[in-house]
């Protein structure tokens, strides 16, 4: 973003400052209005920033599009759901954008979908994982990309199913995306394998596990598998404390987004090898739409993308798709065209389904394993996200009419 | 007529003594000093007396009736005012707001929540003040008063709630020779004038002989001596403690 | 059994590090009184600078302990410098100002980490010795665990030495209990203050290098630990360094077996254990009665009531208030609405703070109750907006009644402290009851068709926000104000005047509940949504920051500090990244320039 500018902007739309009438002219650029916990939650956000940032630039170098510019107003929620109400309505009233877009965390999703539907104007969540955003809280002006917590916990489900183990724990951060992932997990693993059973459950607080208690309450389950789905901070502290007291020696483990390089980065030389993870295995994906992207992400960032620069990048392709189909920015008409509509993402073709607004972008499933001491993910596939979700009738009866 | 006798006072903090069955009586309109070295009891006597401490036994009856262990709220309102030995006033208000506030307190009027306080019992708050000679200061903030003016407002706050009985804690301390025997001259007038009863500790020995209608020396938590000026000068045991000796 | 022993080696490894983390702060608050916000951002720094020095030494025990000791010597001059440069100047103003200047370095740090290491999560590799185990019961335990439960111990009997073996120590004790007294001996005050300072961050430091081979440095430490050492610090006593030990093992051995029990209860177990305790003993564990530190400036300052030109000046911005729906757009309504939430709720926190005289770190208990009472009326009853209106501050104000009874009889930081621990433990519920919805929250909490219009709701906050700040600034000046503030300024005084300062605290309490709860009501339903964040520690330190601003010994202080800080922070978080650098760099100048807040700096320029 040019800093200048929105500096200039926000002084102008201080508190007295009557709001400037911005003509929307269908000559002028389309504007997209982002909103992410750029400050609270950096380690995702900034790679996912650098994302769209290359996909603007990508859409505009190409000509934008319908023949205008793309232009992202982007704004800083500080993780804070009611901050990002207010920014909402300043993008919308003032900045005067033709929709609102982004989003990490799930509470921060929720308040702008809520929003959204007040006021009647698209808004298309990138990262938020939470099931309520497009089921039991989805309506019409709400649109989620990545793949939420169901989703995540289903993709697991099929390999981990195929494990002999039979006792099972869990570990997750105690917080909604906690809670609801162990909660699938079990729900859906119980359904192929009625002969597990979950031992015992630990719950530590987000950012604040207490890792040797925790390992060591694991550990006192004698289980012959563990579900994690820590993450961050919290998951390097857990691993060096598994590693040092031995906790996954001889069990499979089974761990949400370890895959994924944010987290996986940080793991070094003591990623354990041999989790099942969900991921992104960016250091040996060949396909072409991957190797493009990478190849671009590096050339202007120099550094690897991560997989909330994957997220960036689809975002604003998966926008870009529904407006080129509705021929136009109206929010009645987008609300009409997206869903259906397919767009391409580094992880190939992507359609934003009918029945609930859910994008079909899914995720790499693997093993993990050490490579010149450091993480990376081997025997990978990918997994289509519509291969995973639940039957049409089951989304029915979740997502109010 | 008796207006406080407390009677066979006990009170120990730990396996330390402080008042060790200590009986002494007021009459209304008399000045009744305690005096006695550091460490006697004169504090912790007071502190029972005026309801801060419990005592661990005796009674102490404020016009026939028992008062013990009541908080000092309790006694406020029936008549026992008090002033502290560090002096302690409102500073946030004025001088005239002080005086208001023991006057609100005094009619029970502290759980109103609408209408300015300082619009309350002004007139009164000004005769009390004139009382102890601060009416031209009755604008200052009370937290920028010199010391002798401090210890005349407390007197004031605490002749708003028209005691019976004041306990005055070292009344005097820290003040300047001359302000202190004016200060009690007025404390006299008024126990005098109002048949006030006043029990007051106080160090320094002219102040006590100057204006006690009776004087009560305690040591070691003990009473060791009663009576006036004459007695008191020339009891043996009161010379042994001040003075050392056998 | 096996089980059982491991669990308690691990608590005692968990003590230590607890302890590491609480010992500095105690330190600095038993010598200097500054409740320092940013011990938190010193443990960060120190795990960075330790991560920075160790990536480049040889791995060999002796290097990486010479590391470590150099990373938390590095810290201990960052924490000098501060000391020098920000905190000296604040010794004489009002108590809990040196809070909110902490608050603004708290901010400057996060930024500057972020510039200077970048947004990922640095994890120091352990070499082989770090990685090792020893056998006890059967089970593998980390070497490193066992130098841990050794470290907090020796950390203890070494500082135990330094304050009763050394000049030093004796000095800086005898500062502790008269600061008069020892500036009469002739002794260097600044210098003590500043070397106390800076082994307090030291010790902070030596925290978070100490932290590291366990995980990694990262841009979360701050505010994970700062909450940890408070608690620690009270329960113990605050500056009572045995305690902080105890405290440390209680709670970390309660964690370690709480997790086996009842592994739901990580959110709230060490503020419930908090709140037990202060319950039981009002100053910690071995803390004691703290006489109010002699040569402080415990300047309480005159109050008056409005002057004409004050008066005028509300008049005048009242009027443009109301003006308001006809000259602006529905964005800067929203701005404005949120602004005169925030005003009451401030308003609120400065009641009990200002004249009843004590400080809350959880007001966000009151206001986040105000909220989902709204939120719950409108979703869960289906009742239309008033009733929702009518219930956040009934019951906001009939839950300070219920929690106040524990909380007055509590003074000083304690006091906040269990304001703290149950605002944490309303917030848990918040976030773990399906009734609330948990942390996705309670959603479409808007007003009714009738007052859907941005500036009809606007015009309905204005009646509500402004009417109730002025509504307790009425209170405050009407007799019970009058007696609250006597209870305040002499408790023993207004005791003897025939004053219950226990209920009259305790009504205060519950009437800064009920505003609290009428503000937290009214933003629910400007925001639509209500989420367990209403009821964060970050808003309560908001509120906090709001009354300090503005002046707490003034009464239009809260008003001005609300509206000064919403509109900065509004305008800055739209400006740049890095607003956070920003907002904390003009609160240490607004702190340095405005000891006494900004109305309270107004009120004094007027009077002179």
């Amino acid at each position: 973003m040019n800093l200048t500018r929105r500096t200039l902007l926000a002084g102008s739309a201080a508190l007295a400052a009557p709001a400037i009438a911005r003509a929307q002219s269908p000559s002028g650029p389309i504007r997209i209005g982002e909103i992410n916990s750029y400050t609270a939650i950096p380690a995702f956000t900034l790679p996912y920033r650098n994302g769209w940032q290359l996909a603007v630039e990508q859409v505009n170098a190409a000509g934008g599009v319908l023949g205008r510019k793309l232009e992202v107003i982007s704004r800083d929620d500080a993780g804070r759901p009611q901050d990002a109400v207010r920014i909402a309505g300043e993008l919308l009233n003032e900045e005067k954008v033709d929709l609102l877009a982004g989003g990490f965390l799930s509470n921060v999703g929720l308040a702008i979908s809520d929003f959204a539907l007040q006021n009647k104007r698209l808004y298309v969540a990138g990262e938020p994982l939470t099931d309520a955003l497009v089921w039991q809280k989805g309506h019409r002006y709400c649109f989620r990309l990545r793949p939420s917590t169901y989703m995540q916990a289903a993709i697991l489900v099929e390999d981990a199913a195929k494990l002999p183990a039979k006792r099972w724990v869990s570990v997750a951060p105690n917080y909604e995306y906690g809670t609801s992932t162990v909660k699938w997990f079990r729900q859906l693993l119980a359904q192929r394998r009625p002969d597990v059973s979950f031992v015992a459950e630990q719950l530590p607080a987000l950012g604040k596990i207490d890792a040797g208690a925790t390992v060591a309450a694991l550990e006192a389950a004698k289980p012959e598998a563990i579900l994690n789905v820590t993450f961050g901070p919290d998951l390097t502290n857990f691993v060096r404390q598994g590693n040092t007291r031995g906790l996954f020696e001889g069990r499979s483990v089974v761990s949400v987004l370890t895959g994924e390089p944010e987290y996986l980065d940080a793991l070094g030389d003591e990623t354990p090898p041999g989790w099942l993870v969900t991921g992104y295995p960016v250091d040996s994906v060949r396909d072409a739409a991957n190797t493009a992207f990478i190849a671009a992400y590096k050339a202007k960032f120099n550094e690897m993308p991560k997989m909330g620069s994957v997220v960036g990048h689809a975002l604003i392709s998966s926008i870009v798709a529904g407006i080129i189909k509705a021929h136009g920015t109206d929010t009645e008409t987008l609300c009409d065209a997206l869903p259906g509509t397919a767009f391409d993402t580094p992880f190939g073709r992507v359609v934003w389904r009918a029945i609930d607004h859910q994008s079909t972008l899914g995720t790499y499933v693997g093993r993990t394993a050490l490579k010149d001491g450091r993480g990376t993910m081997v025997d990978w596939r990918y997994v289509n996200g519509a291969t995973v979700l639940p039957g049409d009738d089951v989304v029915r009866k979740l997502r109010p009419a | 007529m008796t207006a406080l006798r407390a009677s066979g006072l006990h009170k120990a903090f730990g396996g330390v003594q402080a008042v060790a069955g200590v009986s002494f009586a007021i009459g209304r309109g008399e000045m009744l000093a305690m005096i006695g070295p550091n460490g006697a009891g004169k504090t912790t006597c007071f502190d029972l007396v005026g309801g801060q401490l419990r005592p661990d036994a005796g009674r102490v009856m404020l016009d026939g009736q028992d008062i013990t262990g009541q908080p000092p709220r309790a006694l406020a309102r029936r008549g026992v005012g008090r002033t502290f030995q560090i002096t302690a006033v409102f500073a946030s208000m004025t001088v005239r707001e002080n005086v208001q506030v023991a006057l609100q307190a005094h009619h029970r009027r502290f759980w109103r929540c609408w209408g300015a306080a300082d619009a309350g019992f002004r007139d009164e708050a000004v005769a009390l003040l004139a009382q102890v000679d601060m009416q031209t200061q009755a604008d200052r903030a009370a937290g920028v008063l010199a010391y002798g003016d401090l210890k005349r407002l407390e007197l004031a706050v605490a002749l708003a709630a028209g005691p019976r009985l004041l306990l005055m804690d070292e009344p005097t301390a820290g003040m300047a020779p001359a302000e202190r025997t004016a200060l009690m001259a007025l404390v006299r007038r008024l126990a005098h004038g109002r048949g006030l009863a006043v029990l007051f500790t106080e160090h320094d020995m002219d102040v006590v002989f100057g204006v006690a209608d009776r004087i009560l020396v305690l040591n070691r938590g003990h009473l060791i001596a009663e009576g006036d000026a004459a007695a008191i000068r020339a009891d043996a045991r009161v010379r042994a403690v001040y003075l050392g000796g056998p | 059994m096996d089980a059982i022993l491991i669990q308690l080696l691990t608590g005692l490894a968990g003590a230590s590090s607890l302890f590491l983390v609480a010992a500095g702060l105690t330190v600095i608050f038993g010598v200097t009184r500054v409740v320092n916000f940013a011990h938190g951002s010193l443990f960060m720094l120190g795990a960075y600078i330790a991560w920075s020095i160790l990536v480049h030494l040889p791995r060999a025990p002796g290097w990486h302990a010479a590391g470590v000791l150099l990373a938390a010597l590095a810290t201990a001059g960052i924490g000098a410098l501060l000391e020098i440069g920000l905190l000296r100047r604040l010794y004489r103003a009002p108590e809990l100002l040196q809070l909110l200047a902490t608050f603004g370095v708290l901010l400057v740090v996060q930024d500057l980490t972020l510039l200077l290491w970048g947004p990922n999560d640095l994890a120091l590799p352990r070499p082989s010795w770090l990685r090792g185990s020893v056998a006890i019961a059967g089970a593998r335990f980390p070497a490193y665990d066992l130098l841990l439960i050794g470290i907090g111990p020796l950390v203890l009997a070494a500082l135990w030495l330094l304050f009763s073996r050394t000049r030093w120590g004796t000095l800086v004790r005898a500062a502790t209990q008269d600061r008069e007294m020892v500036a009469a001996l002739g002794v260097d005050q600044s210098v003590l203050f500043t070397t106390v300072f800076a082994l307090g961050a030291g010790l902070a430091g030596l925290g978070g290098a100490l932290a590291l081979p366990d995980g990694s440095a990262n841009l979360q430490m701050d505010l994970t630990v700062i909450t940890d050492a408070f608690v620690v610090v009270v329960v113990g006593g605050m500056g009572s360094l045995p305690g902080a030990y105890l405290a440390a093992l209680l709670i970390a051995l309660l964690q370690a077996f709480g997790v086996m029990l009842l592994p739901n209860a990580t959110l709230v177990l060490m503020f419930v254990v908090m709140a037990a305790v202060l319950a039981v003993r009002p100053h910690g564990l071995l803390g004691r009665a703290l006489a109010p530190a002699r040569g402080e400036a415990q300047a309480t300052a005159l109050i008056r009531p409005a002057s004409p030109a004050l008066r005028g000046l509300g008049l005048a911005v009242l009027a443009l208030a109301m003006a308001a729906p006809f000259l602006a757009g529905p964005f800067v309504l929203s701005v404005l609405t949120e602004a005169l939430v925030a005003m009451l709720f401030a308003a609120s926190l400065h009641a009990m703070m200002g004249p009843g005289g004590m400080a809350s770190f959880g007001h966000a208990a009151w206001f986040g109750i105000g909220a989902y009472a709204a939120a719950l009326a409108a979703k869960g009853l289906l009742m239309p907006m008033p009733v929702g209106l009518l219930l956040g501050p009934l019951l906001a104000g009939a839950a300070a009644l219920a929690f106040g009874w524990f909380v007055v009889r509590l003074s000083g930081v304690y006091l906040a402290m269990l304001t703290l621990a149950f605002a944490q433990i309303v917030w848990a519920v918040a976030f773990q009851s399906d009734l609330t919805g948990g942390d996705n929250g309670v959603l479409g909490i808007w007003p009714d068709a009738w007052a859907q219009d941005p500036r009809v709701f606007y015009a309905l906050a204005l009646v509500l926000c402004a009417g109730g700040t002025l509504g307790l600034r009425r209170v405050l000046f009407s007799p019970f104000g009058y007696a609250l503030r006597a209870a305040r300024d002499a408790p023993a005084r207004a005791e003897a005047i025939g004053l219950w300062p226990a209920r009259l605290r305790l009504a205060a309490f519950a009437l800064a509940g009920a505003a609290a709860g009428l503000a937290g009501a009214v933003g629910t339903y400007s925001k639509g949504s209500v989420f367990p964040t209403t009821i964060s520690i970050s808003r309560s330190v908001d509120a906090l920051l709001m009354v300090l601003l503005g002046g707490v010994q003034t009464m239009s202080g809260p008003i001005v500090g609300a509206l000064a800080y919403t509109g900065l922070y509004d305008v800055l978080i739209r400006a740049t990244d890095l607003w956070r650098l920003c907002l904390g760099l003009i609160i240490i100048a607004l702190v340095l320039a405005f000891p006494q807040g900004i109305a309270g700096a107004a009120a004094r320029d007027r009077t002179a």
